[in-house]
């Protein structure tokens, strides 16, 4: 408790609170900016840290850290264009909720998602740290393979329009994904020849082809502005947003957990958890869903799962010293340069600094918040922009994005690519996000499948009870849609007959 | 309405030879490289030949009723409605959210964002991004030199101080 206290004190003392602000807005940019991210605005917060108390230095880069999320769906809403990968999967409801004049309310809702995810993301991670080792182990390589097999699972609910052709953009999102050297097999699968294609397809590039330039380039051919309707964004629409939240307590709750548990599992990331969360959100609300048109449950799903997530993937870090993201990873070797080195040790010799980073955690996320609400106003203005301005300014944004994420011209070539064949599949009626979650997922998925057998063979999907669970949980996942559906069509005909009759 | 025309069965005729072409590359992989996506290549193989001879062929895809099924989400309550109550998509704006397809327009944007790549492989990012904005503007978006100007200043001054001084970008 005093440990709390003096993190606390370190916290609200100057330079505590310009340092969480400065950190808060630097991330925020850097989220709303496709191509950059956590990993990006922490690296260049780095150098600025040294010296510095290791609290305050925690403080500085946790504050970043804590608003790239938000940052990212604002332009995810606004303009279609997902900030980071793991906001790709709340443009799907954010972006036609503005289309409708709604921005207002989904900045609303995405800010309260974020905000109570990332404080429950910390308070989890507070709760966590006495036990934190044995959760972290909990997970191996089935679990995680349990974990993306059920976020494959979401494509059969999730395809828009056609499931055959939903099938078939999964399967296009599973063979994009085995592009590359594979680490488990030692193989050099699909390169062409192409040195570029080692790394295989990247999430950045492939997210800004499958969605925003297909996007910008049908919102060019229509002309005016992104909103067809006037846009509201008072500040009665935020609130609105804002008390979809509480509304949908128990959803935001379900994916908060879920986001949580995404980010403890290390290298699994946020894409990942954001994925299962809206899929989850889209198989169990049933109640007048219009998932993919604008619902808010679409928003609230994402977001508060991949804020809750980063107090997740700080429980392996503080724990093991292992991190369990990329943004933690680059985290670890700053706390490195400040003489702090995470694992076992950390909790006991600098209990302090682990207090300061749960704190800095949670006041970011809640800044960010209050940032973006009593924002939303002008931002929800850039959809009045004529289309013929803001086209090219995101169109630069997305390949200069797709640039900047590693900077090599590959990246560019891929997002230019993925976004014709994107923009085709969106005119031949081909759901675009099953090719996101096998892209995302398909890696991981590859991996693990094959580490399983390696170390425990078949049954080791099946022996472990964790696994287990999960597996029978996925299965009830993609049998409950088709009951349930099944069941309302029975229900129907009668109806049907009577009419008819 | 989904274009089902000429250009939809090249599409999936290119999707066809695609998966064709993976599964048989992946055939020269080890046992375990190639396991997942010769797999799934076969599987996704077959199911677009299915689609396209379905499509091709509209005596056969009548009876392919699975191929033609629509997925769980939007075949739920409450989607795709049109005109119930004040959240409901309407017709008009359904309407024009559809694609456009291929036309001279489509292809002559994607022809805008090939030479912005091409600007950004030869020039400077900082030179290359507002004299795309501008251009882009002036002649797609027939905007007045003055507001182009201006939007491409602008964004080079933001690309300039975050990315060059702040980031030290030299790519």
């Amino acid at each position: 408790m005093q440990e709390l206290a003096s993190a606390a004190t370190f916290i609200v003392t100057w330079p505590g609170p310009l340092l969480l602000v400065v950190g808060m807005f630097l991330g925020a940019l850097f989220g709303i900016l496709p191509g950059l991210g956590g990993p990006q605005v922490i690296a260049l917060l780095t150098p600025l840290t040294y010296g510095m108390d290791p609290r305050l230095g925690v403080t500085f880069l946790i504050g970043a850290m804590g608003s790239v999320a938000t940052g990212g769906s604002i332009s995810a809403i606004l303009i279609n264009t997902p900030g980071t990968g793991q906001n790709a999967a709340t443009l799907l409801d954010g972006f036609p909720l503005t289309l409708k004049g709604k921005a207002g309310r989904a900045l609303g809702a995405s800010a309260m998602s974020g905000a109570s995810g990332g404080v429950f993301g910390a308070l989890i991670l507070l709760a966590l740290i006495p036990v934190g080792k044995q959760v972290v182990l909990a997970f191996s390589y089935p679990e995680i393979f349990m974990m993306a097999l059920m976020g494959m699972s979401i494509i059969v609910v999730v395809s828009q329009g056609s499931m055959w052709k939903g099938l078939i953009a999964g399967a296009l999102g599973l063979m994009l994904a085995s592009f590359g050297f594979d680490p488990v097999t030692g193989s050099i699968r699909y390169t062409f020849g192409v040195d570029y294609l080692w790394d295989g397809i990247k999430i950045v590039p492939a997210v800004i082809g499958l969605f925003a330039i297909p996007e910008s380039v049908e919102l060019l051919l229509k002309g005016g502005t992104v909103s067809s309707v006037p846009v509201t964004a008072s500040y009665k629409d935020v609130w609105q947003g804002i008390a979809d939240v509480p509304r949908n307590w128990w959803l935001f709750i379900r994916c908060s957990i879920i986001g949580t548990i995404i980010g403890i599992i290390p290298g699994v990331g946020g894409a990942v958890a954001t994925w299962v969360a809206y899929g989850h959100a889209v198989q169990t609300e049933r109640k007048n869903p219009r998932f993919g048109e604008g619902d808010i449950r679409g928003v609230i799903a994402p977001e508060s799962a991949v804020c809750a997530k980063d107090g997740g993937a700080l429980v392996p870090t503080v724990t093991f010293g292992i991190p369990g993201s990329v943004e933690t990873a680059v985290l670890l070797g700053a706390l490195m340069l400040q003489g702090v080195t995470p694992g076992p040790k950390l909790i006991v010799e600098h209990t302090d600094v682990v207090y300061a980073m749960v704190l800095a955690l949670a006041i970011s996320n809640i800044m960010i918040a209050l940032l973006t609400i009593f924002g939303a106003k002008y931002l929800a203005q850039l959809t009045r922009v004529p289309i013929s301005i803001l086209a090219p300014v995101v169109f630069t944004l997305c390949l200069f994005g797709a640039y900047a994420t590693d900077g090599e011209f590959g990246d560019v070539v891929v997002a230019l690519v993925i976004g014709f064949v994107a923009y085709a599949m969106k005119v031949y009626g081909f759901s675009r996000v099953p090719v996101v979650i096998a892209l995302v997922l398909g890696s991981v998925m590859q991996e693990t499948f094959h580490q399983t057998l390696q170390a425990m063979g078949p049954s080791g999907f099946f022996v472990r009870p964790m696994s287990l669970i999960l597996f029978l949980v996925t299965i009830a996942m993609i049998v409950y849609p088709f009951w349930s559906k099944s069941r309302r069509e029975r229900r129907m005909m009668p109806v049907a007959t009577d009419i008819e009759g | 309405m989904l274009q089902t025309s000429k250009g939809n069965l090249v599409f999936q005729f290119l999707l066809v030879i695609f998966f064709a072409i993976l599964v048989v590359v992946g055939l020269d992989y080890n046992e375990r490289a190639r396991l997942i996506p010769v797999t799934v290549g076969i599987v996704a193989f077959l199911m677009t030949a299915t689609l396209l001879l379905a499509d091709a062929v509209p005596a056969i895809g009548s009876k392919l009723s699975l191929v033609r099924a629509s997925g769980i989400a939007l075949d739920s309550p409450g989607s795709k409605r049109t005109g119930e109550g004040p959240e409901a998509t309407d017709v008009k704006s359904q309407a024009r959210d559809e694609p456009r397809g291929f036309t001279l327009r489509t292809w002559r944007i994607f022809l805008w964002l090939a030479f912005l790549a091409l600007l950004l492989r030869y020039v400077e990012y900082l030179i290359s991004l507002p004299l795309f904005i501008f251009l882009m503007m002036v002649v797609e978006g027939r905007q007045r030199l003055v507001t182009s100007l201006l939007t491409a200043a602008g964004m080079g001054v933001f690309y300039f101080v975050l990315f060059r001084l702040m980031l030290r970008a030299t790519f």
